[in-house]
């Protein structure tokens, strides 16, 4: 293990405060990065028993939504410059958001800027999408991304979305 | 200009890769669902129009996604690649009017996943494979008989994944594009079976998806970060010493890549942001040749939309524009003279039939 | 500074695309226990969270300890040892590892440590060298000691001796295999690490039970003077620093596998490996000496007589007249039409070489004298690609042959990823092209004038140690193992696969 003794942030008790529009049916709500934040944040690190929010590597900030362009880009911070997980994590927040967000929608998943050594490197196997499928196919590697992923499971907001 | 003619919503996860074969009247398909579909056209009986149909599907021969097809130029014999490792050579053959496919080989080799492979003539006019993959190589394989294949080469030199690979001029070059962010141009040297670098082409900036041939021995090549380049050749190609090509040998520094007098092809045009997003497929619908100067080229995007280009001397127009060609990324384009006809297929397994006028 | 250029066999192997040099790879962590003052060794314990700082414990529970301490986890060395037993990372990490056995690393060694060096030259880098400073082979050997004496005493040897014994083992293993086995199977005979690592971490369970399990002569000479003379000159393993002057980076590797290194005396057979490359690059300080061969002034060296390199009589230099990788079919095919074939001395044939698809892929036949159905298939298989056909032959029970030889290098070790480069200014300077180059380096290895064979079993004193020293204790002294490293199916095999 890398960093044996990470800092641990509180959970932001992020609430959204319902608008009038959200109780129409008739009007689509639109994807906001709250609904993403909320997607991403329980997602647990592959080494250590915490959430990525807990690790401070996913936050609201990071995350931008473009609904009208339908595009996501989501920024994420390693919790430390050599942290060798941050592949891992990319993977896994990029597979997340594969599975739960609208097919419409393009997302990008890179480290904030700064944040790592290898930066770039990552940047780029990450958001290489047919790296990612191949990864996906190696059973080692799919079980560790679902057991990172599978804690976020039980926040996910039910709305079947278009 | 393009008119949807059919949309197959046939295979269950995403479709990679489409292939014709030589007689222009199969082609193929392959997906993440581990299956290759084959279409071909037919009579409807009703409507006693022609129109295509998928007529049978290969599965169970691959372990996981498969990435691409190729027809071997003599219309025999289909290959598919794909991230289990391994590539199958299936023959092909009439039986009753019935398209009939077996498996009759499977080469191995490859550490990871093969991403592309491509049949070629060999001067001898036998049937020759490469493939290329994630192990950083690129493989020549030598058909001896159906069921015999021997490796005549494996081509190290890109420092990434190998994304694709394209034969110019028959057997005579082999063009790679890499996760390296450079095309490399090979050549057979003429004393034994080793393949050299000829030229690296530089001027990327992200992995490059895809590089074709373009005639008049000029390279079209497209990337990650929606950017196409068009190269062409300094000097003759033909006609370069053979002194150059002796090597194999790992004593001679490799200096003809550090020198630009040694470089041969240039960036000749580039087109950026004609797309938002990557570009994963380019076809070639005219190529240049010496009464042909202006370059006529499809690409699939994976912002969902097929864009035709055509580019005189450095000057660029975008023809038309396909927005929502799928409703998601077009992993690969094809078009089909013979018929005017572009095939798109798609990430969610949609493969579309367009009727192209041009 | 030379890039470390593998073998394709190797390259092949190489599934990461990065790891920046400042990352480590992911290794599990190991606990390491802490000596106290005492000197005893005592476990490192956890801290016990107690959450109710008033709970009291059981009394009849045994307190781990009396003061809270915190756990220290040791950051965990890598060495190449280590990247070899993990499967398939050969990282950049590891070519970090690597270029720390390079020629500073060598230096700065020895200005530490008192030890006698022994430096091993093996003949296609003596060839490469002699081609490149346009001397001959011999005077390499002096270049060689007039160098390494700078920074210690040191004795220059080559590799000759190792492969006497070598061959002689190599005979009696294939002859005992040869009667036993009733099916035809290939003997993999090979000294290459490139091959070795190829074949343990791609088909393992296919290739290792056909792998000729006797060491290389490199390691058996390392061997030889780290147990064997040692005892003679009276000192200890430890008092010997042997460094080997190899053809390729692969051999780096070799000496760093687990098979050979004592753990519990902390010796290893050789301790480290310079390409000719490296130390090309380091000769370039001394161009001058070496144009005026000021390196000769130095005394002749005082040679261990029983591994002198040089015929007495006619003053030649012991070589193997091959292709450039040590003769090992050739020799195999002349031995067993002996010793199996019972052909007597005058009427053994010459073998005969059919190239297949091209030189690198070579097949001999040798026929029973009395017998001709009999027959023995020796086959030679050099570079990547011939030695996938071979492994697919092999895999679909289609491989004929008795005996293959196979190097990772095409043209074989004389192509080595590590030998001499030669730039395009250097070819133009002396007017010479790359393959009258390549030629001369050939001429270097092995000529009539300069060089002659010697059978190991004229070498009486090789005989002497064979029979004495290594027989005894073969599995110890003359065997080594391979080891399955296809897949990692450890706990951690997700977090450390590659895509």
């Amino acid at each position: 293990m890398q960093n044996p003794n990470p800092i641990i942030f509180e959970t932001q008790k992020i609430q959204r405060i319902p608008k009038e529009s959200d109780f129409d049916d008739n009007i689509e709500d639109e994807i906001d990065e709250i609904e993403i934040f909320e997607m991403l944040r329980n997602i647990v690190d592959p080494e250590h028993p915490l959430s990525l929010e807990e690790l401070n590597v996913i936050t609201l900030d990071g995350i931008k939504v473009f609904n009208k362009d339908n595009y996501v880009l989501v920024n994420f911070t390693p919790t430390i410059p050599g942290c060798t997980m941050s592949t891992l994590i990319g993977l896994s927040i990029r597979t997340k958001l594969e599975r739960s967000l609208p097919s419409r929608f393009k997302f990008d998943v890179l480290i904030t800027k700064g944040t790592h050594n290898s930066e770039n490197d990552i940047n780029k196997q990450v958001n290489d999408k047919e790296r990612c499928r191949a990864a996906l196919e190696q059973p080692h590697l799919l079980q560790i991304v679902n057991d990172c992923i599978r804690p976020s499971l039980q926040n996910q907001t039910k709305k079947k979305r278009k | 200009m393009l008119r949807t003619l059919q949309t197959f919503p046939l295979h269950k996860d995403s479709a990679w890769d489409l292939a014709w074969n030589h007689q222009k009247n199969i082609l193929a398909s392959c997906s993440s669902d581990k299956t290759i579909r084959i279409f071909k056209e037919q009579m409807n009986q009703k409507t006693k129009k022609n129109e295509w149909i998928c007529s049978s599907i290969l599965e169970e021969s691959h372990e996981k996604t498969i990435r691409s097809v190729d027809w071997s130029l003599d219309g025999k014999y289909l290959a598919s690649c794909s991230f289990d490792g391994i590539v199958n050579v299936w023959k092909y053959s009439l039986k009753n009017g019935q398209n009939d496919f077996e498996c009759i080989a499977s080469l191995e080799g490859h550490a990871n996943e093969v991403k592309r492979v491509k049949w070629i003539f060999s001067t001898e006019s036998k049937n020759l494979l490469a493939t290329c993959g994630r192990d950083k190589t690129i493989w020549i394989w030598e058909q001896i008989n159906e069921t015999e294949y021997e490796c005549l080469a494996v081509l190290t030199g890109h420092s990434g994944d190998v994304k694709y690979i394209s034969w110019m001029n028959d057997s005579k070059f082999l063009i790679s594009s890499s996760y390296d962010e450079t095309v490399k141009v090979w050549q057979k040297s003429k004393d034994e079976n080793h393949w050299l670098s000829l030229d690296t082409l530089a001027g990327h900036n992200s992995t490059i998806w895809c590089c074709k041939p373009c005639g008049n021995n000029c390279i079209l090549s497209c990337d990650q970060d929606n950017k196409i380049i068009l190269w062409k050749p300094k000097t003759d190609i033909e006609t370069l010493p053979e002194q150059k090509f002796l090597s194999g040998y790992s004593l001679f520094e490799e200096d003809s890549e550090k020198t630009e007098k040694n470089k041969i092809w240039q960036k000749f045009v580039v087109i950026s942001n004609a797309h938002k997003r990557p570009i994963y497929s380019l076809e070639i619908i005219e190529p240049l040749t010496e009464s042909n100067s202006e370059l006529i080229f499809l690409t699939g995007s994976g912002d969902n939309s097929i864009c035709i280009f055509s580019v005189i001397d450095s000057e660029v127009k975008i023809r038309s524009r396909y927005e929502n060609a799928h409703p998601n990324d077009v992993n690969c384009v094809l078009y089909l003279k013979e018929k005017e006809m572009i095939t798109s297929c798609c990430e969610d397994g949609i493969i579309k039939f367009w009727n192209f006028k041009k | 500074m030379t890039q470390p250029k593998f073998s394709s066999g190797l390259i092949i192997t190489d599934l990461n695309d990065f790891i920046a040099p400042t990352q480590e790879c992911v290794k599990p962590i190991v606990e390491v226990e802490e000596n106290t003052k005492d000197n005893k060794s005592a476990k490192i314990s956890l801290s016990l969270e107690k959450e109710n700082e008033n709970e009291k414990e059981n009394e009849n529970e045994i307190e781990i300890e009396k003061k809270p301490t915190i756990t220290k986890y040791k950051r965990v060395q890598v060495s190449l040892k280590d990247c070899l037993a993990c499967s398939g990372c050969i990282t950049s990490a590891e070519t970090i590892l690597i270029s720390q056995q390079g020629f500073q690393e060598f230096i700065s060694h020895f200005q530490q440590n008192d030890q006698e060096i022994i430096v091993l030259l093996s003949p296609q880098s003596r060839a490469s060298l002699a081609s490149i400073y346009d001397i001959d082979s011999s005077k390499v050997h002096n270049l060689i000691y007039w160098i390494f004496n700078k920074y210690g005493k040191a004795y220059v040897y080559d590799t000759y001796f190792g492969w006497e014994i070598y061959l002689m083992e190599i005979i009696n293993e294939f002859i005992s295999k040869f009667r036993k086995e009733n099916k035809r199977k290939p003997l993999l005979v090979s000294t290459c690490p490139g091959w070795v690592c190829y074949a343990e971490k791609t088909y393992p369970d296919l290739l290792i039970p056909l792998m000729s399990t006797v060491k290389s002569p490199h390691m058996l000479m390392g061997f030889l003077f780290k147990q064997y003379i040692s005892k003679i000159q009276k000192k200890e393993p430890k008092d010997y620093y042997v460094v080997s002057i190899m053809p390729c980076y692969d051999k780096k590797l070799e000496v760093s596998r687990e098979d050979f290194y004592d753990s519990k005396t902390n010796i290893k057979d050789v301790d480290s490996v310079l390409t000719t490359s490296e130390v090309q690059d380091f000769l370039t300080e001394y161009q001058e000496e070496i144009t005026n061969l000021k390196f000769l002034e130095e005394k002749s060296m005082e040679n261990l007589k029983e591994f002198n390199t040089i015929n007495e009589e006619n003053k030649k230099i012991y070589g193997r007249k091959d292709k450039g990788s040590g003769g090992i079919t050739e020799y195999l095919f002349r031995k067993l039409a002996e010793k199996i074939f019972n052909y007597p001395k005058e009427k053994i044939p010459e073998i005969s070489f059919k190239n297949l698809r091209n030189s690198d892929f070579r097949i001999a036949t040798l026929q029973d004298f009395k017998n001709p159905e009999n027959k023995i298939q020796f086959a030679q298989v050099y570079g990547f690609q011939n030695i996938q056909n071979l492994v697919r032959k092999i895999k679909m029970n289609q491989c004929n042959y008795d005996i293959v030889e196979i190097m990772a290098c095409p043209f074989g070790c004389l192509n080595g990823g590590g030998q001499a480069k030669v730039s395009e200014k250097y070819l133009e300077l002396n007017q010479i092209s790359k393959m009258k180059f390549f030629e001369k380096i050939q001429k270097n290895y092995f000529n009539d004038f300069q060089f002659v064979e010697r059978d190991p079993e004229d070498n009486k004193e090789a005989l002497k140690i064979y029979h004495d020293f290594f027989l005894p204790l073969k599995e110890k002294r003359l065997n080594t193992e391979y080891h399955n490293r296809k897949e990692n199916t450890t706990e951690n095999a997700g977090l450390t696969t590659n895509w």
